[in-house]
């Protein structure tokens, strides 16, 4: 049992979360071709409109059950919004947000986009704390957003006018991945700009840019789109209660900054905070990366039904960046 | 009492249009997959057609079952109960058409030699649980050619309506300036009338299905008028835009009343009247300015962020400066 334990401890974890990225991108973005559809509400976004795609995102779900009025919505018809949020609680529960860093297609592209740069030289950057606490906020507005915006659209509020239907779906229209995923398969349908009215004009223009930041974005920062990413404000509210967790005993903690400086995200918490034992924030991605570059043994935990799987090891940390004396800690190429 | 007998009567509506109206009925342009080769096109908006003796031209016209038009079936006479088919030419006057089951498959053909726009009327009168259902199947087709000249385009152009022999019609209301090369493509907002008995409907809920799924309804106003605008198609390619297809729609509206009476001796105690229209449009003419547009935004943006950072990086890189 100890062997298994010393191994896992000891596991290069980038290099298994880089293979099982690429194999469920593989899955999510050409597995209809195979006639593969693994779920509906999956925790992650595969993007329905890649005509291929092995499963579908619960956002677009959401949206669609949304799309009704309150008479429906509180029928029995409703039920099949609580059976589609039931199964992403499903999904959901098994893996947290580890969903995000290991199978979610969007953020696989990401890691690919800082991994060319890394290899071309270019640095990256990284927000300062202030913005940070800022632009985090903008993932809630688009939950929000996604969640108001269907139900404006099929009952007035406050005696308001509907929402034109042009506006629907709102979070789809300019979700980055509905332009870029569909392009692996070759379709550039959705590379366009809608002139049929004027919140299709604005809304499919506004996914053109999202695009485009996200391009640009994704090369000068690690996992740029992961911090507006509703799908991430909507796992963090479950968050606490999933059955994988990343638990930090804090009187371990030598505050050294390892895992701050490996974190994609640039969570600062997962340095500065030793009182909380669950360290998952919204950010967070459950890359493990933090574990992995923690020298201290015992205080970085991730486990599973409460039965640890992989914890933090001197022996470990050694293992992996002891061998090459030229690799920093800091992850940066320069 | 009155309460219960609203409750019976809540109930047997819903069972009426629960077993009468939920087959749609239509007509479509498009053949068969198997027999598409032999089907021959004519004219500006490539009807199907197939010639008579004497080069008399016939269009046909596939009748098709189910609710969106990309899946529907192509019914079969079972699907049809005592149905009757009216075809009237673009001046108003009754033509002769048939209903038949050949190697193209179940089709109306009638014949054709004027220009402007062909009403076709598959009309079904039944009873069937109760109640006396009317369905009907409409189309309007333009035969148009060029060489046959546009003298009074816009008179040819205008809806007509047959109260006499249609209980149900749903009409396309035109366009300001609708001629007879005038085809409905997405950005286009059309007004649908609908009539029973030559009577506008009031507060009638009408649905309008496009090609590939697309779904909207709404509620007809006090002149029995509803408007949509076609949004434009997910996934269309751009060989679509080339090859000048064109693509169905259809508007479906069902309306029940409590009314009672006898026909071929059976009694009903309920009308269901249900009505599906169908036209054709194509994908936007504007969808190659729609690709170029969005490249040029995306290549812009991605410039211009580009550049943003780049300057952003450098004006904040300290220089070295050596300490006095």
């Amino acid at each position: 049992m100890n062997k298994i334990k010393t191994y896992l401890n000891n596991a290069d974890v980038s290099r298994f979360r880089f293979w099982v990225q690429i194999f469920t991108f593989v899955l999510f973005v050409y597995g209809g071709y195979w006639g593969i559809t693994i779920a509906q509400n999956l925790p992650i976004f595969a993007c329905p409109y890649d005509h291929a795609t092995g499963g579908t995102c619960f956002l677009i779900s959401l949206q669609h059950q949304l799309h009704t009025t309150w008479d429906t919505l509180f029928s029995v018809r409703g039920f099949a919004l609580l059976t589609a949020f039931g199964t992403f609680l499903l999904f959901f529960f098994f893996l947290n947000k580890a969903w995000c860093g290991f199978i979610c297609p969007v953020g696989t592209l990401q890691d690919w986009i800082t991994k060319f740069r890394k290899s071309i030289g270019v640095r990256f950057s990284r927000y300062e704390e202030t913005t940070f606490k800022y632009l985090k906020v903008i993932k809630y507005l688009f939950l929000i957003w996604l969640l108001i915006v269907p139900l404006a659209i099929a009952n007035s509020f406050f005696g308001l006018p509907h929402m034109s239907h042009d506006w629907f779906p709102p979070f789809c229209t300019i979700c980055p991945a509905r332009v870029i995923m569909p392009l692996f398969t070759g379709d550039v349908s959705q590379l366009a700009i809608d002139f049929s009215s004027t919140p299709a004009l604005i809304m499919t223009t506004l996914g053109i840019l999202a695009a485009a930041l996200f391009i640009v974005g994704s090369f000068v920062k690690k996992r740029f789109f992961c911090l507006f990413c509703p799908m991430s404000a909507l796992q963090f509210l479950f968050s606490k209660i999933a059955f994988l967790r990343l638990n930090k005993y804090g009187d371990k903690c030598t505050k050294c900054g390892n895992c701050y400086r490996v974190c994609d995200v640039g969570i600062k918490e997962i340095a500065d905070d030793v009182i909380s034992k669950n360290i998952v924030k919204d950010d967070c991605m459950m890359c493990f990366k933090c574990v992995e570059a923690c020298p201290e043994d015992g205080c970085l935990e991730v486990a599973m039904f409460k039965i640890p799987i992989l914890t933090a090891s001197e022996n470990g940390f050694f293992k992996r960046y002891g061998a090459d004396e030229q690799k920093e800690i800091t992850d940066d190429p320069k | 009492m009155k309460k219960i007998i609203q409750l019976i009567a809540f109930f047997s509506i819903a069972l009426a249009i629960s077993v009468s109206g939920n087959e749609r009925i239509w007509l479509s342009n498009s053949p068969p997959s198997k027999v598409a080769d032999k089907i021959k096109k004519a004219g500006m908006r490539r009807l199907p057609v197939v010639y008579g003796k004497k080069r008399q031209m016939n269009i046909i016209q596939w009748i098709r079952s189910g609710e969106l038009p990309q899946n529907s079936k192509y019914a079969e006479p079972n699907d049809l109960f005592n149905v009757q088919l009216f075809v009237f030419d673009p001046d108003g006057e009754s033509v002769t058409g048939k209903i038949e089951e050949s190697e193209l498959g179940f089709i109306v053909s009638f014949p054709a030699d004027k220009d402007g726009f062909y009403s076709i009327y598959l009309v079904e009168k039944f009873v069937r649980n109760d109640t006396l259902n009317f369905r009907v199947a409409k189309a309007e087709r333009m035969n148009h050619s060029c060489r046959t000249g546009h003298d009074k385009a816009l008179i040819r152009v205008q809806p007509k309506t047959y109260p006499q022999q249609i209980p149900i019609e749903i009409v396309r209301e035109r366009f300001t300036g609708e001629n007879l090369h005038t085809v409905m493509q997405p950005g286009d907002k059309v007004t649908f009338k609908t009539l029973i008995n030559g009577v506008e409907l009031k507060s009638g809920n009408i649905q309008m299905v496009t090609h590939k799924g697309w779904k909207n309804s709404k509620t007809t106003d006090s002149k029995g008028e509803v408007s949509f605008q076609f949004i434009q198609d997910d996934n269309t390619k751009l060989k679509e835009l080339r090859s000048r297809i064109t693509f169905n729609y259809l508007i479906h509206f069902t309306h029940t009343v409590a009314e009672s009476g006898i026909v071929n001796d059976e009694h009903y105690s309920f009308i269901n009247y249900s009505s599906t229209f169908s036209d054709t449009y194509r994908p936007s003419q504007m969808l190659y300015s729609s690709f170029v547009w969005a490249l040029f935004v995306l290549l812009g943006s991605v410039l211009l962020l580009t550049i943003g950072i780049y300057y952003y990086r450098r004006r904040r890189r300290v220089e070295y400066r050596e300490v006095a």
